[in-house]
């Protein structure tokens, strides 16, 4: 496996971040893998509460103050995050090479600063450019779509979709490697929605830029997939290139939640998952999503592998591990 | 803005009006008046108090005295204090430096101590210096502060006795017999008293940044801050900071006017010679007309604060408009 990871930007091994909270240990992020190439976009699925946030979240290194537990491997380009210190990781990393889209753009935007001079200040904090920056910003307005007078507005004074595209620009303003997109359109109108998908579709291919796309609209975000992780209850369930995943998923609960979207001028019944996914709290062993799945059998009491399926594709089920396990 | 200015300008007028009114009635309805000691006083004849009277205006209806007096106010005649024949305006002004050199001294003290406590305070939530910070301002919070000013001019007093030792002096504006104007020593004399009277001021001010910058760390905006790779002193002062400021400058024009009226009394506890004291000594000798000038001028200075406080707000929140 390690070999066609030559083209590779984030590889990610074992990633475990929990919190402790009043009714115990959160296992928000229990134990993630993945990896993602250089201009490469992966859409990470899956419903509210599952720890996809807080896997963006623990790739940055945007801790809470009560965490448990956070361990694991993040290499970026070969270097491990986990061994820098947490100025290094401020000045090397933050937005010098991983940027985000924060969730509810509307929120991140500080009330009283101009966005102008929000979008140009990364450029100002890392490379301490001053009036280049406000060039740079300007320019970075205008391949998100931006007229470029809107950027000595306040952002109350912007609709939802142009507060969208200031904090894109935000992150794009710096040329990081890799910008982590959390529910980039969530809150918005389906045009508007169209529109920042298009946007982010020609900056991938303007860029080398890789993304990782949090959102639980599964329509939208096959626009702009190359692969797909599909998280449930702090594991990726499986990982899979987005033509196979949006077409035949491996996991049965990945069937179950492409089997709830819904599709133009077909009147298929939409199904959806009885039952609720699992508190995060004291989980017990086995596999997680045993309770609601269809196809339970007994060995789904014991954790499930990761099962290789080739072509960059795993899923963890016990399904497929009967056939492998010989192999 | 000019247009703003304008109508808040107008809008004091009948403000002045109203509370003219009410400290014409209060003082009135007060019992005893200017000139009910010398009824009981046997060497004074009864025809020359109602003479005493007359002159003063004092035997007209409470409505037409009112008039008279607003009638001279609008011509600049403030009237003339009872006692000492003064012009009530020469009278008042004359306090008003020493009412507005503590006044300001407590409200930069007030900001300078109480911001930085209390934003530090917010960004080591549940430290231990924050435990400190907060045990002590929720105990001065609760305690009436002019006496923490007779309890501090005690302790100064005694260490006196005791080592010889004069810390700060506890009593008046400059040393008593010094005649040419000496900075230093007006510095000197400030520091305690303007310590005291803000005392209100960076206590509620720290409570309230605490708060604030509790608040305001929470919000996604500042996270946004902490990705971009800041530098905490530029997240603190341009992210924190200038957002947790917003409902502060709004509490400044509250303290404003609770720094003119705490005056009255700190200027009673550290014998300072300003417009509170004026107010005091002038109320309980009935000298209405400097009683009633004093007000007017304490109003007057309270409207210009709340008004320096709106301006301030729109200053830093950029969401305020004014038209």
């Amino acid at each position: 496996m390690a070999a066609n990871n030559s083209n590779a930007l984030l590889r990610v091994e074992d990633l475990y971040l929990y919190f402790r909270a009043t009714k115990g240990v959160v296992q928000a992020v229990d134990g993630v893998s993945l990896n993602l190439h250089r201009n490469e976009a992966m859409v990470v699925l899956g419903e509210s509460g599952c720890g996809k946030t807080t896997l963006a979240k623990a790739i940055l290194r945007l801790l809470p103050r009560n965490v448990h537990k956070y361990t694991g491997k993040v290499y970026l380009d070969k270097q491990n995050l986990m061994d820098l210190n947490d100025e290094e990781y401020r000045r090397d990393i933050r937005w010098v090479k991983i940027s985000m889209v924060p969730q509810a753009a509307m929120n991140s935007l500080n009330p009283v600063l101009r966005v102008g001079d929000q979008v140009a200040e990364p450029l100002e904090a890392h490379y301490s450019l001053k009036k280049e920056a406000l060039a740079q910003a300007r320019d970075v307005f205008q391949r998100v779509g931006v007229p470029v007078d809107f950027m000595s507005r306040y952002a109350f004074e912007l609709s939802g979709g142009m507060r969208q595209r200031v904090a894109i620009a935000m992150a794009l303003v710096t040329s990081p490697d890799l910008v982590i997109l959390d529910e980039p359109t969530s809150a918005l109108d389906v045009l508007t929605q169209a529109n920042i998908m298009n946007v982010l579709k020609r900056i991938k291919k303007e860029t080398e830029t890789s993304f990782i796309l949090i959102t639980h609209d599964i329509s939208t975000s096959s626009e702009l997939a190359d692969r797909v992780a599909c998280m449930y209850a702090g594991h990726i369930v499986e990982l899979n290139d987005a033509d196979h995943f949006f077409t035949k998923p491996f996991h049965p609960y990945s069937q179950k939640l492409m089997a709830s979207v819904p599709t133009l001028r077909q009147t298929k019944q939409l199904e959806f998952i009885p039952g609720q996914p699992p508190s995060l709290v004291n989980l017990v062993p086995g596999c997680r999503f045993a309770p609601r799945c269809p196809s339970r059998f007994e060995k789904c009491a014991d954790d499930p592998p990761v099962v290789d399926m080739g072509e960059r594709r795993h899923v963890k089920c016990w399904l497929y591990a009967q056939g492998k396990e010989k192999s | 803005m000019t247009r703003y200015l304008v109508r808040r300008l107008l809008q004091t007028i009948p403000v002045l009006i109203i509370i003219s009114i009410i400290q014409f009635g209060l003082i009135n309805a007060a019992p005893g008046g200017p000139l009910k000691a010398y009824i009981l006083d046997p060497n004074v004849d009864p025809e020359d108090i109602k003479r005493l009277e007359r002159d003063l205006g004092l035997d007209q209806p409470l409505p037409i005295q009112y008039l008279v007096w607003m009638g001279n106010m609008l011509t600049g005649n403030m009237g003339y204090s009872y006692f000492t024949h003064r012009p009530v305006l020469e009278a008042v002004l004359e306090r008003l430096p020493a009412t507005l050199e503590l006044g300001i001294a407590a409200t930069l003290i007030s900001y300078i101590i109480g911001i930085p406590l209390g934003v530090y305070a917010g960004l080591h939530r549940g430290g231990r210096i924050d435990n400190v910070i907060r045990f002590f301002l929720s105990i001065l919070n609760a305690v009436p502060h002019w006496w923490l000013g007779l309890l501090a001019i005690i302790l100064l007093a005694n260490i006196k006795l005791a080592t010889g030792v004069q810390i700060l002096p506890i009593a008046g504006m400059k040393t008593l017999g010094r005649e040419e104007f000496d900075p230093l020593d007006y510095l000197w004399h400030l520091i305690l008293p303007a310590f005291m009277l803000g005392t209100t001021g960076w206590v509620g001010f720290g409570r309230y940044m605490r708060s604030e910058t509790l608040e305001v760390l929470g919000q996604d905006y500042v996270r946004t801050a902490y990705a971009k790779g800041l530098a905490q002193r530029v997240v603190v002062f341009r992210h924190i900071l200038r957002n947790a400021l917003i409902p502060v400058v709004t509490l400044s024009a509250g303290l404003l006017v609770g720094l003119i009226s705490g005056a009255a009394i700190y200027e009673q506890v550290f014998s300072w010679p300003g417009m509170g004291r004026l107010l005091l000594d002038a109320t309980l000798k009935k000298d209405y007309p400097i009683s009633i000038g004093v007000v007017f001028v304490f109003t007057i200075l309270a409207v210009v604060g709340r008004l320096i406080a709106d301006l301030a707000y729109g200053w830093v929140d950029p969401r305020i408009r004014y038209d």
